[in-house]
C-alpha cells in the first residue's frame, strides 16, 4: 500500500572525527509528512542535504524516487531536482531580485521554461495566491517580514510543483504565532499540491501539527520511529527529553 | 523588465564608448593624424638649431600655433625643420614670414618664432619653406663687440694724431676764429665728452658683469663658467677701458686747446685757414660719432640678449627703487 | 598579520585558487551559458564602477601633469609635457590604478555578496532549484571583469589624458588639437597593446579572487567580512603580481 520515495539504507557521514550519521535508516512513504526529530547538531540538517545532493556521504545509499543518488551525474540532478523541493533554514531568498524574479529562479532551468511568459505569470501569481502573499510580488525580499520570507520561500519551492518537499527547521526564528500558521500552511500544501514532505525540526508544536509519522535521530542513527502520540507515550528517557 | 532593459542600454553605451576609445587610440597611434582641427606642414632651413628638438612649440607672434615635427639634417650647413602648424591661423602666416630659434625666457625651451613682415604677401600653403632669420649667438655678439672695440681705439689714435697736430700747428689757430667752426667745436666737445662718458659707463657696467661672472654669482654668471667666453669679455672690457683712457687724454688736450683759443684769439686764426686740418677733424668728430653709435648699439643689443637680460633688469629696478626713494624723501623737507 | 608569514596557509590558498581558475575554464567553455546574468554582471561591474574610475583617472592626470611640470622644465622640456603624461598614463598609471580601484571596489562586492549567499545559503538554494551556482554566479563574474577591466582602463586612459589636458593648461598653454597630436604622436603600438592586454589579466585576477574568497566564505558575519577584506588584499597583491609579470614578458617580446 505505501509506495516509498525515499529510502535511505546504512547513510553514514562524518567531518573529520565527529560521525554525525551513523548507519542512519529512514522511508518516506508518498503522500505523507514525516519529521525528524533531533537536538541540533545531531545532523539533521546533515541529512537532508545528502537527500539533496549538497553533501556528499560517505557510506550507505539513498533511494530518491526510485534512483540511486550516488551515480547521479549533474544532468540527472538538475532533472531530479525540478521533483525534490527544498527549503532553507534561512530561507535563502535571492535579496538582489524581487519576490517575482526569485520565484522564476527555479523555472529557468527546467521544462517549465518552455512555458509562455504569461502562462508562467499565472504559475507565479497562483503560488504566491496559496501562501497568501500575491501582493508582494514586486517587493524586494529585505521588505518583508520573517514569516513572510518564509513563505516565499516555501512559494518558491512550490512554483516547481515537486513530488517531495524538504523542510529544514521550518518555523526557527519565527514567533508562536507565525510558526503556527507556518505549520498549517505546510499541512494545506501538503493537501492541496499532494506531496510528500521531511521536516526538519526540533519544535515540538510544528511536529505535532504537521507530522504524520515522526523519525527521532539521536546519535545518529534513527533512534525511534512512530506517530507523534505514540512516541509522547514513550516511556524511553531519550524520547521524553523532547516531550517534557 | 524596463529596469533590465535600461540597464542593458546604459552598458551598450558604456561598452560601445570603451571600444570607440580603443579603436580610436589604435588608429591616432597607427596614423599619426590629427583628427582634432586639422593641422598643415611648413618647412624652415636654419643653420644652427640651437638645440631645438622636436615636439617644441611653435609660435606666430608669441602665440602658440604648433609644433616642430622632424629635424633633419639637409647638408653640414643647413638643418631643414619640419613644423606642425594649426589650420586655424594659416591665413595670418604670410609667405615672406620670418622664422628664427628662439627661447622660451632666461632659461625656457627653444622654441621657433615665426615672425610676420610688413609687406603685404598670400597666405603660406602646406609644405612651403619660410625664410629663416640667422639666431643670435653670445659668441658671435661678443665678437662684434671686439671688432667695434677696436674701431674703437683706432679712431681715438687718430683723434689723438690729430688734436696732437692742432696742438703744435700754429695755422690752426686761424681756424679758431671762425665762429661757427668753433661752435661746432663746442659741440664736438661736448659731443666727446658725453661719448667718453658713455664710454666709461658702459665700461664700468661691463666692468661689474665681469666682477660678477668671475665670482659666479646670478644666472649669468652660472652660464659663464665657459672661460673662452670670459676670455673674451675680459679682452673685451680692456679695449673699452683703452679707448676710454683715450678718450680722456684726447678731452684733455681738447680743453687745453680751447683755454689756449680763449686766451689767444687773433693768433688762432691763421691756423684754421688750412682746410684739410678742418675736413680732417670734420672727419674724426663723424668717425667718432659713428663709433660710440656702434657701441651703444652694441650695448642695447647685450641688454637684450638672454644671458645679460637679468643682470640688466636688476640694474634697471635698482635705479627705479633708488628713484622711488628719493621720491619718497624728497617731498619730506617741504612738509615743515 | 600572522597569516600572512604562515607558509603553509600561503600556498594552500594559492592552491585553492589555482584550483578555481582551473575549475573556471573547466565550467565557464561548457554550454548552458548564463548570458543575461553575464550582462548584469557586466552592468554592476562596468556602468556601475565608471563614475568612481572616471573619478580617480581624471584626478591623476590632472596630478601627474601638475607634478611632473617642474621637472621637465629643469630639463627644459616643457613641451614635452603631453608627450610625458601620455606615455605614463597609459603604459601604467591608467591600468594600474583603475585596476587598484577595481580591486577595491568590485573584489570586495564580490567576497561581500557571494559570501553573505553562501552564509545565507542562496548558493544552496540556486544549487537545488537546478542552476549550477558557479556557472550563475562564478563564471559569469569573472568574465565579467576580465571583459569590463579592459573597457574601463580605455575609458580611464581618455578621462585621465583629459585630466592631463587640463593640468598642462593650468601653468601653460596648449591647444586641444596640439595636445592630443603630441599624445598620440608620443605613443605607440607597443605602448597600448601590451597596456590593454594585461588589463585582461586584472581583470580575470580581480574577478578570480573576488569570487574565491566569496564562495568560500567562512559562516557567519565575520566570515562575510573577512572575506570581503582579503579579497580586496590579494587581489591588489596579484594586481602588482601580473604587472610584474606582463612588463617582464613585454621586456621579453622587445615591446619596450
Amino acid at each position: 500500500m505505501k509506495e516509498s520515495v525515499i529510502e535511505i539504507r546504512n547513510l553514514c557521514k562524518s567531518f573529520g572525527n565527529n560521525h554525525v550519521l551513523k548507519n542512519f535508516e529512514m522511508d518516506l512513504y508518498r503522500g505523507e509528512n514525516l519529521a525528524v526529530l533531533g537536538k541540533s547538531g545531531s545532523g539533521k540538517s546533515v541529512l537532508i542535504k545528502c537527500i539533496i545532493g549538497l553533501f556528499e556521504f560517505d557510506a550507505g545509499s539513498i533511494i530518491l524516487l526510485g534512483k540511486d543518488i550516488q551515480k547521479f551525474n549533474n544532468e540527472q540532478w538538475d532533472h531530479m531536482r525540478r521533483r525534490v523541493g527544498f527549503l532553507f533554514q534561512s530561507n535563502a531568498l535571492y535579496d538582489s531580485m524581487t519576490v517575482r524574479e526569485n520565484l522564476e529562479f527555479p523555472m529557468r532551468r527546467h521544462e517549465i521554461k518552455k512555458k509562455k511568459s504569461n502562462e508562467m505569470e499565472g504559475l507565479i501569481r497562483e503560488t504566491l495566491a496559496n501562501v497568501g502573499l500575491e501582493h508582494t510580488i514586486d517587493m524586494m525580499p529585505a521588505e518583508l517580514s520573517g514569516g513572510m520570507r518564509k513563505r516565499i520561500a516555501l512559494a518558491r519551492t512550490l512554483v516547481l510543483q515537486p513530488e517531495i518537499i524538504l523542510y529544514d527547521e521550518p518555523t526557527t526564528g519565527l514567533d508562536p504565532v507565525t510558526a503556527r500558521e507556518i505549520s498549517n500552511l505546510i499541512l494545506e500544501v501538503q493537501r492541496k499540491y499532494n506531496s510528500s514532505s521531511v521536516i526538519i525540526s526540533h519544535d515540538m508544536n510544528c511536529i505535532n501539527i504537521t507530522s504524520n509519522r515522526v523519525v527521532m535521530l539521536i546519535d545518529g542513527k534513527c533512534y525511534a520511529n512512530g506517530t507523534y502520540s505514540e512516541l509522547n507515550s514513550s516511556q524511553d528517557p531519550k524520547v521524553r527529553d523532547f516531550f517534557d | 523588465m524596463k529596469n533590465r532593459m535600461i540597464d542593458n542600454i546604459k552598458l551598450g553605451g558604456f561598452v560601445i564608448g570603451g571600444m570607440i576609445f580603443l579603436i580610436f587610440s589604435l588608429y591616432m597611434i597607427g596614423s599619426n593624424r590629427n583628427l582634432f582641427g586639422s593641422t598643415f606642414t611648413i618647412k624652415t632651413y636654419f643653420h644652427n638649431i640651437n638645440g631645438l628638438m622636436v615636439g617644441n612649440n611653435v609660435r606666430y607672434s608669441g602665440i602658440d600655433v604648433g609644433t616642430v615635427k622632424k629635424i633633419e639634417i639637409v647638408n653640414d650647413s643647413t638643418v631643414s625643420v619640419t613644423m606642425l602648424i594649426e589650420n586655424d591661423v594659416r591665413k595670418f602666416i604670410k609667405q615672406n614670414a620670418i622664422t628664427s630659434v628662439g627661447t622660451d625666457g632666461l632659461m625656457g625651451n627653444k622654441l621657433v618664432n615665426i615672425n610676420s613682415v610688413p609687406e603685404a604677401a598670400d597666405p603660406v600653403e602646406e609644405g612651403m619653406v619660410l625664410k629663416s632669420l640667422r639666431p643670435v649667438e653670445t659668441d658671435e655678439m661678443l665678437r662684434t663687440l671686439n671688432t667695434t672695440n677696436e674701431n674703437i681705439a683706432g679712431i681715438t689714435d687718430d683723434l689723438q694724431k690729430i688734436t696732437q697736430r692742432i696742438k703744435n700747428s700754429k695755422g690752426i689757430w686761424g681756424l679758431l676764429q671762425d665762429t661757427s667752426i668753433a661752435r661746432n667745436m663746442e659741440a664736438f666737445a661736448s659731443n666727446l665728452n658725453l661719448a667718453s662718458k658713455k664710454v666709461v659707463l658702459a665700461s664700468d657696467e661691463l666692468a661689474i658683469l665681469v666682477h660678477r661672472v668671475n665670482q659666479g654669482n646670478g644666472v649669468a654668471g652660472a652660464l659663464l663658467t665657459d672661460t673662452t667666453l670670459t676670455r673674451k669679455i675680459k679682452s673685451a672690457v680692456a679695449h673699452i677701458e683703452d679707448a676710454s683712457a683715450k678718450t680722456a687724454q684726447i678731452s684733455r688736450d681738447i680743453s687745453e686747446v680751447m683755454k689756449q683759443m680763449k686766451k689767444g684769439q687773433g693768433a688762432a686764426g691763421a691756423i684754421f685757414t688750412d682746410s684739410t686740418t678742418d675736413r680732417n677733424l670734420r672727419q674724426s668728430i663723424t668717425n667718432i660719432e659713428q663709433g660710440t653709435a656702434k657701441f651703444n648699439e652694441n650695448m642695447e643689443a647685450l641688454k637684450h640678449h638672454f644671458l645679460f637680460r637679468g643682470y640688466f633688469k636688476d640694474q634697471e629696478k635698482q635705479a627705479e627703487k633708488d628713484k622711488a626713494q628719493k621720491g619718497k624723501t624728497e617731498p619730506q623737507p617741504k612738509k615743515p | 598579520m600572522k597569516d600572512v608569514f604562515n607558509i603553509n596557509k600561503t600556498l594552500e590558498e594559492v592552491g585553492g585558487i589555482s584550483r578555481f581558475a582551473a575549475r573556471f575554464f573547466r565550467e565557464g567553455f561548457k554550454p548552458r551559458y548564463e548570458f543575461g546574468e553575464l550582462i548584469r554582471q557586466c552592468f554592476w561591474v562596468g556602468y556601475k564602477s565608471l563614475s568612481l574610475v572616471g573619478i580617480t583617472a581624471f584626478i591623476m592626470g590632472l596630478v601627474l601633469t601638475i607634478q611632473s611640470r617642474p621637472t621637465l622644465i629643469e630639463f627644459g622640456a616643457e613641451s614635452m609635457l603631453p608627450n610625458m603624461v601620455g606615455i605614463s598614463l597609459v603604459r601604467e598609471i591608467s591600468p594600474v590604478i583603475t585596476a587598484l580601484i577595481c580591486a577595491g571596489k568590485i573584489g570586495s562586492g564580490m567576497g561581500a555578496e557571494l559570501g553573505s549567499m553562501r552564509v545565507t545559503e542562496q548558493i544552496d538554494a540556486m544549487e537545488v532549484s537546478g542552476t549550477n551556482p558557479f556557472k550563475y554566479l562564478i563564471v559569469t563574474r569573472i568574465l565579467a571583469t576580465t571583459l569590463m577591466l579592459p573597457v574601463l582602463v580605455n575609458l580611464s586612459n581618455a578621462i585621465s589624458l583629459y585630466g592631463g589636458y587640463l593640468g598642462v593648461n593650468i601653468r601653460g598653454s596648449i591647444s586641444w588639437a596640439l595636445y592630443w597630436s603630441q599624445v598620440f604622436n608620443a605613443l605607440s603600438y607597443s605602448d597600448l597593446v601590451p597596456a590593454i592586454v594585461k588589463t585582461v589579466f586584472f581583470g580575470f585576477a580581480i574577478g578570480l579572487v573576488g569570487c574565491y574568497k566569496g564562495y568560500y566564505s567562512n559562516k557567519g558575519t565575520e566570515g562575510v567580512g573577512r572575506s570581503a577584506n582579503s579579497a580586496v588584499v590579494v587581489a591588489s597583491l596579484l594586481v602588482f603580481i601580473v604587472d610584474l609579470i606582463a612588463v617582464q614578458i613585454t621586456d621579453l617580446l622587445g615591446l619596450t
